[in-house]
């Protein structure tokens, strides 16, 4: 068979389909299908995929400016904020001991006085002690998501009158209100801070302020009866 | 391109608007078109129309989705091929995944409709050898066979080089004399066994 014969067949072949006719009724089918609602296509999980991990990515970037960059770093498994303790003035709870896991590095956040809030990491955990009287570890997230929720996460009063508390981005400055109408005021360290209030005057109120001296939030001084 | 007269094109332009501004008959036009362009080069690409009618459904539900978006409705026929040409691959990746093929070497048919088989006769083996060409090549052989495209037209419906259109074309029909020899070749061995086999038993 030469070249000839093969264009030839290929002729015949070709006009025997051009004899082909649609089959009407799928036509209407392809008419009405047409109409409706084009199915997702293949790739669209991918794609959603892709968008929600762009939009992850945003808020991420969104929240990593809502806190102090020390703080930030140190929810993304950076380095304890503050500064760094070791050997003998690490707090005895924290000192390497047989059968017990000490954290690798502890640092002094924020600190008024002898009270100190202090950070450090243990297995994983984010823990913060509240000087000697409490200590609290949770996952990195969990303390996000509350920071993100309200501008500080308070805890207190414990010792003396004594608040500390972690803070987001924005707020600058916490004060204690008393009821004779002084204040006294503590500047945001590394995200956190340590109140020392005077009991003896009364304190009414917290309140955070930012850079401005506008008031963000505030919280009424409820002391536990005993 | 189908050897259309200007009034032919315009004709087709002019549907494709009245069609976009949701004339039902103009739709119902332009899907017929575009079914019989999936339809008929499907068939030849694969050789089963049974399949063929599938892509062209698909064929016309995609033009008629996409046509809004059509920028200039004088290119219809080569957007339409183009549709064509990617729903036909799909349909063979398809096909391919159950690992079906029109010739069943073991029965020694065609795997197709009984009617169709019927009309191509002796131009069975054309299925055949077109089965082993390239897909590209196929499409290519189709778009000039049955739609009568010259190269420059096919180059633009299969975004190529006209220099890449008239090598496919060439090649594709030098595998396809090549598999028509071994077709014939085959034919007489069979043949010749036939022969052998009846004088045995005529000796036996």
């Amino acid at each position: 068979m030469n070249q000839a014969d093969v264009q030839k067949a290929l002729k015949e072949h070709a006009k025997a389909i051009g004899d082909l006719q649609p089959d009407p009724e799928r036509i209407h089918v392809a008419v009405l299908g047409a109409a409706r609602k084009a199915p997702g296509r293949r790739w669209t999980p991918l794609v959603t995929g892709i968008v929600c991990l762009l939009l992850g990515a945003a808020v991420a970037t969104a929240a990593t400016g809502l806190l102090d960059p020390a703080l930030e770093s140190f929810l993304h498994g950076g380095k304890s904020p503050g500064r760094q303790l070791s050997g003998k003035a690490l707090p005895s709870w924290l000192r390497p001991a047989p059968g017990y896991n000490a954290p690798d590095e502890v640092s002094v956040v924020a600190s008024s006085g002898e009270e100190r809030l202090l950070a450090y990491r243990q297995r994983g955990w984010i823990c913060f002690d509240y000087g000697s009287h409490a200590g609290e570890c949770r996952t990195p997230r969990e303390w996000r998501r509350d920071l993100e929720k309200a501008p500080w996460i308070l805890r207190g009063p414990v010792g003396r009158s004594v608040w500390f508390g972690l803070v987001d981005a924005s707020v600058a400055l916490v004060r204690v209100e008393y009821r004779e109408g002084g204040t006294t005021d503590v500047l945001v360290r590394n995200g956190g801070f340590v109140l020392d209030a005077d009991r003896a005057r009364d304190p009414q109120r917290l309140v955070a302020l930012d850079a401005s001296g506008d008031e963000i939030v505030s919280a009424p001084v409820v002391y536990p009866t005993r | 391109m189908e050897d259309l007269t200007l009034s032919e094109r315009d004709a087709v332009t002019a549907r494709v608007f009245r069609a976009n501004r949701g004339d039902r008959d103009a739709r119902e036009w332009i899907a017929s078109r575009a079914y019989t362009a999936g339809l008929r080069l499907a068939t030849f690409s694969l050789g089963d129309p049974n399949l063929a009618q599938d892509v062209g459904q698909e064929v016309a539900i995609r033009v008629l989705r996409g046509l809004p978006k059509l920028r200039d409705a004088s290119r219809f026929d080569a957007w339409t091929y183009r549709i064509c040409a990617g729903e036909i691959k799909r349909a063979a990746k398809k096909r391919q995944r159950h690992d079906w093929h029109p010739y069943d070497a073991a029965e020694g048919e065609l795997r197709v409709e009984a009617t169709f088989a019927e009309s191509l006769g002796e131009r069975d083996w054309v299925v055949r050898a077109l089965a082993e060409l390239s897909e590209r090549q196929r499409l290519v052989l189709g778009l000039h066979y049955v739609y009568g495209l010259n190269d420059r037209e096919i180059a633009a419906v299969i975004r190529s080089r006209r220099g890449t259109v008239r090598s496919l074309l060439s090649r594709g029909l030098a595998r396809l004399r090549e598999q028509a020899e071994n077709e014939g070749e085959s034919d007489r061995g069979s043949e010749a066994a036939v022969g052998q086999r009846t004088r045995e038993e005529a000796v036996g």
